[in-house]
């Protein structure tokens, strides 16, 4: 694998749930690409997909259509050994740290059972440090005052942690963190962060942080990826897409964000009509064209292709559409 | 004469303590608490989960009350002491004086009652002369205060959207003119653009209509955006209390400066940050002194063993013995 290889992608991937008569497209042609040591963050409102996204990166489920590609071969369809091979290198953190620890087990048992197999034939004494060293990794110390413990004995802060050192047990190369600090409470939420940042540098790390907070987004992600309706709408690096927005959508996100910054200084209100589309109907267009305040005719029968809208940075947007024809004339 | 002449707060609490029994002991959520609500102000109630927010707002309009939990001090809302009231007044003030609006709808909302009868029997419930009709034309108004179209008042709640109910429920909060709307997590389970949407409506209704809001979040940011004073418990205690700019721009209580530094900025330069290490007391026993002590990186032997009292520094009033001149001068040595 050479450098610039990316680590994972998906290619144009679509994923369509069925239940009775309802069909739900929630994936529509998705693309993103981590490279090796890179944290990259996915933003947007809930229902967007950003779960599902997650869950075909570690083949929870299969993309009807497209590809996901790890480490240059198309991983979309593979079964059985080659699975669970894959999934080795890409592990899943929850939000919900409680769910995801099985209550009746000590940490000790937890992280024990998220060891490969080779760990274990190398002897209790390694063992036994090892389990140490994964603790040390996620700032729990003394290790023996949590390896006796069971979850419900820790705080929210340390069961996050306790989920994050299981999954560092099988040593992957990408983590997929799915809003892991929506449900700690702030003054521990940057804890978290900076422990994801200190294992990106030292083990080179890679994440997808999904998030629908773009402060923190920014705070610890290189590139920002936004979410609608089941596609990529804006991506850029973290600073140009909080800062320099180009997609309307995008530009609405950053405006209805809190920052005490803007205080007494906003202007009237964002008004912002309508939801997100329902991912049982047909779109025909632009996803974002029913909330859209700069709407115009192509956005209602075109769905918009990604166009480069700034130095690395693209929006899914038929405002740029024009932007290139003018470029171009002139 | 002076006092009858002064308007009370909205709403007022003078040392209240909130104790809940537990198979462990008392669970000490409020300890002592004294706070004001001016009349027409938007007041944040900040602080971590468990700090006893909820407890505060609940025990100081009986919302719980004994022997679920043992409630020592002193309620008023707009002057009337509520802790002793007979049951059938506060009945009466309930909806007409203060109202809630909590962070699940659901939880306000009949799930089997279409809106507009949930709002008519809201409003025969306190009007003798009850009309339906007169009660339909008011329900209405409140639906158009709250942007719903009124068709909406034949919906049952399973039929909107998480913010068409959260603005259902502000609706029916408004339903009897209150002086007091205490908001409890109001936007906590909804997305930031329709939080945006929820925030900015309730503070263009209150602009208009004039009621107090006590808004309680855990989102410090955004309650440094739109309140006009900032109430930061923690422990079940006050640690700091003053207008949003002062806390914005001069912290005084490390706590209070830790928590500005916890969450970091949307614009502007990324710098690394650490939140605050440790975890919050356990209320059942904690800590004699000051209960942020154990986590204060500027704690000294007196922050053990002895709770600083609130003194008021210049508009804010805060609870640290750092703020003590002698302390003061030992710490610039
Ligand atoms: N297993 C499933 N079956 C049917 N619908 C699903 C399933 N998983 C997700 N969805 C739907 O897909 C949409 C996107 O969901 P999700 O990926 O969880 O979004 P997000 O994480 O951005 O909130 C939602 O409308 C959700 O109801
Ligand atoms: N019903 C209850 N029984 C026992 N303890 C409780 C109960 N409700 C809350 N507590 C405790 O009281 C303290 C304050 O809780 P709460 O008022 O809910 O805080 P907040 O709203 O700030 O999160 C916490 O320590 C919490 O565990
Ligand atoms: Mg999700
Ligand atoms: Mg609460």
């Amino acid at each position: 694998m050479t450098p610039t290889e990316p680590l994972i992608q998906m290619v144009d991937v679509d994923k369509t749930f069925r239940q009775g008569h309802r069909v739900t497209r929630v994936l529509r042609g998705m693309n993103l690409s981590i490279n090796p040591g890179e944290i990259v963050a996915l933003v947007g409102e809930s229902g967007s997909g950003k779960s599902t996204v997650a869950q075909t990166l570690v083949r929870l489920y299969e993309p009807d259509h497209g590809q996901l590609v790890y480490a240059g071969s198309d991983v979309s369809h593979i079964r059985g050994g080659e699975l669970k091979e894959f999934r080795r290198h890409i592990q899943m953190l929850f939000q919900d740290p409680f769910a995801s620890l099985n209550p009746t087990q000590t940490v000790r048992t937890i992280l024990l059972r998220s060891f490969p197999k080779e760990s274990k034939t190398s002897g209790q004494k390694a063992l036994e440090q090892h389990l140490r060293d994964t603790l040390a990794e996620v700032d729990l110390s003394p290790p023996d005052n949590f390896l006796s413990k069971y979850p419900h004995e820790l705080s929210g802060g340390q069961r996050q942690r306790v989920a994050f050192a299981r999954a560092l047990g099988v040593r992957p190369q990408l983590m997929i963190a799915d809003e892991p600090v929506s449900m700690l409470d702030v003054s521990l939420r940057l804890g978290l962060l900076n422990l994801m940042q200190e294992l990106n540098h030292s083990q080179g790390l890679a994440y997808l942080y999904i998030t629908h907070d773009l402060a923190s987004a920014r705070y610890v992600a290189s590139r920002i990826l936004v979410m609608y309706a089941g596609q990529v709408v804006e991506s850029g690096s973290a600073d140009a897409v909080v800062n320099r927005p180009q997609h309307p959508y995008t530009q609405l996100l950053v405006a209805a964000a809190p920052d005490p910054e803007q205080r007494g200084k906003r202007d009237e209100s964002v008004t912002i009509n309508g939801e997100p589309p329902d991912l049982s109907q047909e779109i025909r267009g632009c996803p974002f064209q029913f909330r859209c305040p700069l709407v115009f005719d192509p956005c209602l029968t075109v769905n918009p292709a990604m166009v480069e809208v700034g130095e690395n940075q693209w929006a899914r947007c038929h405002l740029f559409d024009q932007r290139q024809k003018t470029v171009v004339r002139g | 004469m002076d006092q009858d002449t002064k308007t009370p707060p909205a709403f007022a609490v003078e040392h209240l303590t909130v104790r809940y029994p537990s198979e462990r002991g008392w669970v000490q959520a409020i300890r002592d608490v004294s706070l004001q609500v001016e009349r027409g102000k938007l007041v944040g109630l900040a602080g971590e989960s468990g700090s006893g927010k909820s407890t505060l707002v609940l025990a100081a309009t009986r919302v719980i009350r004994p022997p679920q939990v043992a409630v020592d001090g002193q309620s008023f809302i707009n002057g009337r002491s509520i802790l002793n009231l007979r049951d059938a007044e506060l009945r009466k003030m309930r909806w007409s004086t203060f109202s809630f609006v909590t962070q699940s709808a659901m939880n306000a909302l009949n799930p089997v009652m279409r809106l507009r009868d949930q709002m008519r029997d809201t409003i025969r419930a306190h009007d003798r002369s009850y009309q339906p009709s007169v009660a339909d034309a008011r329900a209405r108004e409140v639906m158009d205060m709250v942007e719903l179209p009124s068709s909406k008042l034949l919906s049952y709640p399973h039929q909107l959207s998480g913010g068409q109910r959260q603005r259902a429920v502000i609706a029916l909060a408004l339903l009897l003119r209150p002086d007091l709307i205490v908001m409890d997590e109001p936007t906590t389970a909804l997305d930031v653009v329709v939080q945006r949407e929820i925030i900015d409506l309730i503070r263009r209704l209150q602009n208009d209509q004039g009621f107090a809001v006590v808004l309680i979040t855990h989102d410090l940011s955004l309650l440094l955006e739109v309140a006009h004073h900032v109430i930061v418990l923690y422990g079940g205690r006050v640690m700091e209390a003053g207008p949003a700019e002062q806390l914005v721009e001069n912290p005084l209580h490390p706590y209070s400066q830790a928590l500005m530094h916890s969450f970091p900025p949307l614009h502007g330069a990324v710098s690394a940050q650490v939140g605050i290490p440790g975890a919050p007391p356990d209320m059942v026993s904690p800590p004699p002194g000051c209960p942020f002590a154990p986590r204060c990186d500027r704690v000294m032997g007196i922050c053990r063993t002895t709770m600083p009292l609130l003194q008021t520094v210049g508009q804010v009033d805060v609870a640290c013995h750092l703020m003590n001149d002698q302390n003061r001068e030992v710490k610039t040595l």
